[in-house]
């Protein structure tokens, strides 16, 4: 039997010693309107060999993105993924255990989550983090709700409209349970956030703003001028960013933001589809106790030795029940383990070259369709890895190219209606200057 | 053993040459950004390949998994996880998808989330489900919130939920996510719900009752139709914690039990590996009439290609970006695939009797927190070793020296000195054996020597952790010296 190891002479010995001459007898106390008669008409079971000849066979209806010359972007991005990370992260002592209640024996779990907060501290230039959320839309949640908490009294939230759409969703969604309000930032010709129109909007109720940067559009934001406009009026700085940005760009922390959260999948993630990733949230110390999700620190044991246990878990739902800080229980932690081994194998030279390499390859594709006729190029060039074109009849190009299997990337009008035939294209490190020359050939030869 | 953090083991010279660079002539960064948005340092380590590679699967040995140690967490389900779903997982056709793929390349993807959703609808009795929760949690939160939406459409205030004293804690942290008040419905004697209670409890300002069943102390909720009869009867709907379900595959449904709302840990009941606490994923099912508040995007078929479909009257919207967990769905799927009808029958019958087999072996010996039979795992009360000074977390420690991951302590809340033990189907009874004769040398070891329990355990890479200190003292990122 398939993953069951008791044998039935074995198991009427069990049986037996529970004083039960059958099955039935085990669920007797179950009322008998409830219980399934007969089948339910599920399939068979495999051997193992057909499980795979079928799973296969399912997966061959999908063309995964390497048979693509893609630039799709948008949140999801096709990094080159190490092989040593794959081989460790496999590891049974990891993905097999639990979260790790038990800190004598999960040391190894508790050091490399130790060292992911660490990582994420370092890039981001904030004093603390938790140890991971489930994705960069769901963090954002989390940092708008630790927001209202920190600022009971008020229960506005503005967002700039350059703030991921999916995100923008997913946030709707998590400050619905409350009495809250949601208030939309434009941006201004140039992609940018509307300055003037923020500081407009702000008022005493205001607990917090979020913009994103580089924004959905991939413009790097001038933080600086935003955190200037908050500070005076009390309003907390959220900002969701890209964590691979940060081997180049400022530390948030540094630009005056007070939460800051994002997606990991850019940190040696697979794309999965958009699932498995995970969520990242840090902060300054003084919001230490109003992080959600778990964390761990560094302790000692009964004989002084130095070690790690999950810690200040007064804040969790286990605990502190309808007071919690939060309902995570599960987060994501093999992926911010895989962060962890991804920035290690990297390095900090070779996550520079991951960054110079894409905004290269990125503004190569920029200019390249500078000198279409055909594109125009709505925002500037103050971008990392993704920025938005124009062309006229965008989706129709979009699904021809695609059939010369080239991703162009992601139509963005039906999130932007003000952005008609606009396309939001990203470049990683994968990309060559074939691959970009091809795309600009066939958009030539199309249109 | 080396213990340094690998920010401590750096070598500023190290380069792996992961990465190629392009062959165009590279512009630096300052060309294009102001300098002012750039940074001045990036403080990562450098190490070689072996350094990273050795460090890791050192740390991977300091810890107990499935794979290695008999790991009963109770409400966990702690079961092997193939290896054959591993690999399927790891097919590059289920990996290297992007979601914003065309829905014509992804038709796979889309198949598996179409088939296993059919899958759960026949198991549990729902009308529709949602895989877009990545855990457990989050699959409360999309529940409840459909509550409120199918209320606040229906025009109703209802803002309170009911929730048992031996609920998860993520119920009441749930109920409170969702703006909503909680109020505990206490338990009998036998730990089950106190039915009478319920009745008084239950008005028409609430909203709905969150249940797990079997309930957290492995109990089955006989009285369920009861429950169900109570709730409905003044417009509350009935929410199922579907974090115990290993015990009733193919037994009963949560539909033949009266809930409206239920969510699945598929993590747990289909085998997908938890991965040091992640990545999980959460199937949220529905009855037919709330089939509309789903979040959005659901998989559906047309002239037989299958689409995202986001046209939902009454979405909550989203709860996570894209389509959830993916990758963790097709383990699921093919989990279920193989094991077929009278495998996933088979599941609950085995994870019953192990867990039954445990509480008559171990009776005499501790405590049992009910005298009802148990469903899939079983509370002790070390009560008994208590009066002689040692507590359930003393043992729990000490069970880390036979090899055995600890069960889960000191809950349910309504326990004292609770252990409790989920053992799962795929646990042998070689395995328990082993475990009943350690639990009954440690009681022994109780009777003799009660002082010694402080030390435990012995044979760990550290001794018994000071948690305490930990968070009276938060030390939670490492700094360089000095800085």
């Amino acid at each position: 039997m398939p993953y069951i190891l008791n044998t039935n002479l074995q198991t009427e010995e069990m049986l037996r010693e529970l004083g039960l001459s059958s099955w039935e007898e085990l669920f007797h106390h179950l009322p008998p309107q409830i219980k399934i008669k007969g089948n339910l008409n599920l399939p068979c079971g495999l051997s193992e060999h057909s499980l795979r000849e079928v799973m296969e066979d399912i997966g061959s209806k999908n063309i995964p993105i390497d048979e693509f010359n893609s630039f799709l972007g948008a949140g999801i991005y096709d990094h080159y993924v190490p092989s040593a990370l794959e081989h460790i992260v496999s590891r049974c002592e990891f993905y097999t255990s639990y979260t790790p209640y038990q800190p004598e024996c999960s040391q190894g779990v508790l050091q490399a989550l130790y060292e992911y907060q660490t990582y994420i501290c370092l890039l981001t230039g904030m004093d603390v983090t938790n140890a991971s959320l489930y994705d960069g839309a769901s963090a954002l949640g989390e940092a708008v709700l630790m927001s209202l908490r920190l600022q009971n009294n008020r229960n506005k939230v503005l967002v700039a409209y350059s703030v991921h759409p999916e995100y923008r969703r997913v946030l709707a969604t998590y400050i619905g349970g409350g009495d809250f309000s949601l208030q939309i930032v434009p941006f201004t010709s140039q992609g940018f956030i509307d300055l003037e129109f923020l500081e407009n909007n702000l008022d005493g109720n205001s607990s917090c703003f979020v913009l994103q940067s580089p924004n959905f559009f991939g413009l790097i934001e001038d933080l600086d001028k935003v955190s200037a406009i908050l500070k005076d009026r009390g309003v907390l700085f959220i900002l969701v960013t890209n964590p691979l940005s940060l081997a180049m760009l400022k530390e948030p922390y540094k630009l005056g933001v007070d939460i800051i959260c994002g997606d990991g999948q850019v940190l040696g993630g697979n794309l999965n589809l958009g699932g498995p990733t995970f969520g990242f949230l840090a902060t300054k110390s003084e919001y230490l106790r109003q992080l959600p999700g778990r964390i761990v620190g560094r302790t000692i044991d009964i004989v002084g030795n130095s070690c790690f246990c999950l810690t200040l878990q007064t804040r969790e739902q286990h605990i502190k029940r309808e007071k919690a800080t939060s309902n995570i229980c599960s987060n994501q932690s093999l992926n911010a383990i895989s962060a962890s081994i991804y920035l290690s194998l990297l390095g900090k030279d070779g996550l520079k070259k991951v960054w110079l390499y894409s905004f290269n390859l990125a503004h190569y594709l920029y200019q390249r369709l500078k000198d279409l006729e055909c594109v125009s190029l709505p925002f500037g060039e103050r971008f990392f890895n993704e920025f938005v074109w124009q062309i006229e009849g965008a989706n129709r190009l979009l699904n021809r190219l695609a059939k010369k299997k080239i991703l162009a990337g992601l139509s963005i009008g039906n999130y932007y209606p003000q952005l008609k035939n606009c396309i939001l294209s990203a470049c990683t490190e994968k990309k060559k200057a074939s691959d970009i020359d091809e795309l600009i050939e066939n958009i030539k030869k199309l249109v | 053993m080396d213990k340094r953090l690998i920010f401590e083991k750096s070598d500023d010279s190290k380069d792996n040459k992961l990465v190629n660079p392009p062959d165009i002539p590279l512009n630096s960064p300052e060309s294009i950004i102001p300098k002012e948005l750039l940074r001045e340092d990036l403080p990562l380590p450098s190490l070689g390949e072996l350094d990273v590679v050795r460090h890791y699967t050192n740390l991977s040995k300091l810890n107990f998994s499935v794979d290695t140690n008999f790991y009963p967490l109770g409400s966990c389900t702690m079961k092997y996880n193939p290896k054959v779903n591993e690999d399927i997982a790891k097919l590059k056709t289920f990996t290297h998808l992007h979601p914003y793929q065309p829905e014509s390349y992804i038709q796979g993807a889309l198949k598996v989330i179409y088939e296993l959703e059919k899958l759960l609808c026949v198991l549990t009795g729902m009308a529709r489900f949602s895989f877009q929760p990545p855990a457990g949690a989050s699959g409360e939160f999309t529940g409840m919130m459909i509550i409120r939406a199918y209320h606040k459409l229906r025009k109703e205030k209802r803002y309170k939920v009911i929730i048992p004293d031996s609920s998860h804690g993520t119920n009441p942290a749930t109920a409170s996510m969702c703006g909503y008040k909680t109020v505990v419905v206490p338990s009998t004697k036998e730990g089950l719900v106190d039915i009478d209670n319920l009745r008084k409890l239950v008005d028409e300002e609430t909203s709905a009752m969150m249940l797990t069943n079997p309930n957290t102390l492995g109990l089955f909720e006989e009285r369920i139709l009861d429950i169900s009869e109570i709730v409905h009867s003044r417009g509350a709907l009935l929410y199922y914690d579907g974090a115990n379900f290993n015990a009733l595959l193919g037994i009963t449904k949560p539909s033949l039990m009266g809930f409206d709302v239920i969510h699945l840990n598929l993590h747990k009941t289909f085998s997908t590996p938890h991965g040091s606490g992640g990545p999980g994923s959460a199937g949220v099912g529905v009855k037919e009439e709330l089939k509309e508040f789903l979040p959005v995007p659901l998989v559906d078929i047309k002239n037989g290609r299958y689409y995202l479909n986001y046209k939902l009257k009454n979405s909550i919207g989203k709860v996570k970006s894209f389509y959830g967990n993916f990758n963790v769905l097709v383990k699921a799927y093919a989990y279920i695939l193989r094991l077929g009808e009278e495998g996933l029958k088979r599941v609950s019958k085995h994870s019953v009797l192990n867990a039954n087999y445990l509480r008559e072996k171990l009776k005499d010996t501790y405590k049992l927190a009910s005298p009802n039979r148990c469903m899939h795992e079983l509370v002790l009360s070390c009560i008994w070793q208590k009066e002689k000074g040692v507590k359930a977390g003393d043992i729990a420690k000490r069970l880390i020296d036979f090899g055995i991951h600890p069960p889960t302590m000191y809950f349910p809340l309504i326990v004292k000195e609770a252990l409790m033990i989920e053992p799962t189907e795929t646990e042998s009874k070689s395995t328990l054996d082993y475990f009943i004769q350690i639990m009954k040398q440690i009681n022994d070891e109780v009777n003799f020597s009660p002082e010694n329990f402080k030390n435990y355990p012995l044979t760990t890479p550290v001794r018994r952790v000071d948690e305490t200190y930990a968070a009276r003292f938060p030390d939670i990122r490492w700094k360089k010296a000095g800085v």
